[in-house]
């Protein structure tokens, strides 16, 4: 298979997802409750992620949604996704 | 290739389970070797018989040669293939394979975990991709709440069918004297069950407890002269189509489908011709699609022959034991659904026998849906 780095627009939808309630983890505990999907981005590939800034409520298969990035220890950045308009 | 010739050729002689219970002192070894010997009995066969090895469990790196310490033997054929969950059910094929070419004459299939005495979780040496772990996911929960999520989605499948799931693993459980959990359930009790990672809850998921089980293998022709009606091997298939979520290429299908046509081909058999179907159960969504990817209805349709009954006195009896949810479930539950289906084509299942089989359907599945593996036996009429 041939791999090449493309620039990804940071869009994408909600191909499914889930509400995670419970965790025996310690840093996980904290964030509780928190959501978990699978984010088919507009460049047609699918990744895992948290969707925050964003009511669980209105979470749905098939919505839209914007990358933002978290910055994590050791200098890396993780990309995570909110419903579009909630930035700051 | 299909593989025709082989149906029929080896026959399951023994089938034992050991240590199924909250409590064990025993080793996982111990109870795996246990289980070997009980099969080995119950087929009227010795540990000097014995010269292929098949064994998997999370705890030891090399698992048929840990078994093999614990036996005390030397074998000429030995696999500790692991596809999760579906290993000991893709080994039959192996073994299959190894004695109807003659690489050994009587194998020996085992599993065991203590993870009830160990901490009360799925022991698992799955490990997590760093573009998962930073999110939380809880495996495999998280990964199966998401299969129900998008199954719910695309064909309407209900929370209640779902729940129907683990009512008819209790209704079977109580016919079941080995059930470590034989209470009645109903769908209000699962839909009143906490949330885990929606929509899945906690009745939606398997029990944990300790166990093991093991099951003896050897060629038609040998099998004839032994004590117990021999329950023939006639097809086999195997697959998997991911080993990670974030590989999944489908949400809502499972390489049953490749894995169970290899089966029916092998057997010349279809789903019509099962009298009853044992399919891994760790999360309820599971038995949903292993009865659509292995043809029992349509893609989509599973909700509604759940709905139609799944349970005991239905047209197609699943999980006669109660299953993972109800009966037991140390992990890797591959090994308690071979060995049901042997007790159920012997009619020793008393309370929960279906009545008169001659074929069932095995189907283990591993990791999120990742391995795969059916097994279709058989007994003369």
């Amino acid at each position: 298979m041939r791999v090449d780095w493309i620039r990804g627009s940071g869009n994408g939808t909600v191909h499914t997802f889930t509400v995670v309630r419970q965790s025996g983890d310690p840093y996980f505990k904290t964030k509780l409750p928190y959501a978990v999907a699978m984010i088919e981005l507009d460049e047609g590939v699918r990744i895992m992620s948290n969707i925050v800034d964003t009511p669980l409520e209105v979470l749905r298969i098939g919505m839209s949604v914007e990358v933002l990035f978290e910055a994590a220890p050791g200098g890396i950045a993780i990309p995570l996704f909110r419903a579009p308009g909630r930035g700051a | 290739m299909r593989q025709g010739h082989l149906s029929g050729q080896v026959s399951i002689v023994g089938a034992a389970t050991a240590g199924i219970g909250w409590d064990t002192r025993n080793s996982v070894s111990e109870i795996m070797a246990e289980a070997a010997n009980k099969a080995l009995d119950d087929a009227g066969l010795r540990l000097t018989d014995v010269d292929g090895l098949f064994a998997v469990t999370p705890y030891y790196w090399m698992p048929s040669a840990t078994l093999a310490d614990q036996l005390g033997i030397q074998p000429k054929v030995t696999d500790s293939t692991n596809i999760g969950g579906a290993s000991v059910v893709a080994h039959v094929g192996h073994a299959v394979r190894a004695i109807a070419s003659g690489q050994c004459e009587v194998a020996v299939i085992a599993y065991a975990s203590t993870q009830r005495s160990d901490g009360g979780k799925l022991v698992t040496g799955a490990d997590v991709l760093p573009y998962e772990r930073p999110y939380g996911a809880l495996f495999p929960i998280s990964g199966y709440a998401m299969v129900m999520q998008r199954h719910m989605h695309d064909f309407g499948t209900t929370r209640e069918q779902l729940a129907k799931v683990t009512v008819a693993a209790s209704q079977w459980a109580a016919l079941n004297p080995e059930a470590l959990k034989p209470e009645p359930l109903t769908v209000a009790d699962v839909l009143a069950s906490p949330l885990v990672s929606d929509p899945l809850r906690k009745l939606d998921i398997c029990l944990v407890t300790n166990g093991g089980g093991a099951i003896v293998l050897t060629s038609t022709e040998r099998a004839k002269k032994l004590k117990k009606p021999a329950v023939s091997v006639l097809g086999t298939g195997e697959s998997h189509s991911h080993c990670y979520v974030t590989n999944m290429r489908s949400f809502t299908a499972t390489a049953g489908v490749e894995s169970g046509k290899a089966a029916y081909e092998m057997a010349g058999l279809g789903p019509e011709d099962m009298d009853f179907a044992q399919i891994y159960d760790a999360f309820t969504i599971m038995v949903l699609l292993g009865l659509e990817d292995l043809g029992f209805c349509k893609k989509g349709e599973g909700g509604g022959m759940i709905d139609a009954g799944i349970g005991p006195g239905s047209r197609l009896p699943v999980n006669t034991t109660g299953g993972g949810l109800r009966y037991c479930h140390p992990g890797m539950f591959g090994i308690f659904l071979l060995v049901e289906a042997v007790r159920q084509l012997r009619k020793e299942c008393g309370k929960r026998q279906v009545e008169s089989p001659r074929c069932g359907l095995v189907h283990g599945f591993g990791g999120v849906l990742a391995g795969n593996a059916t097994v279709i036996l058989g007994v003369d009429a």
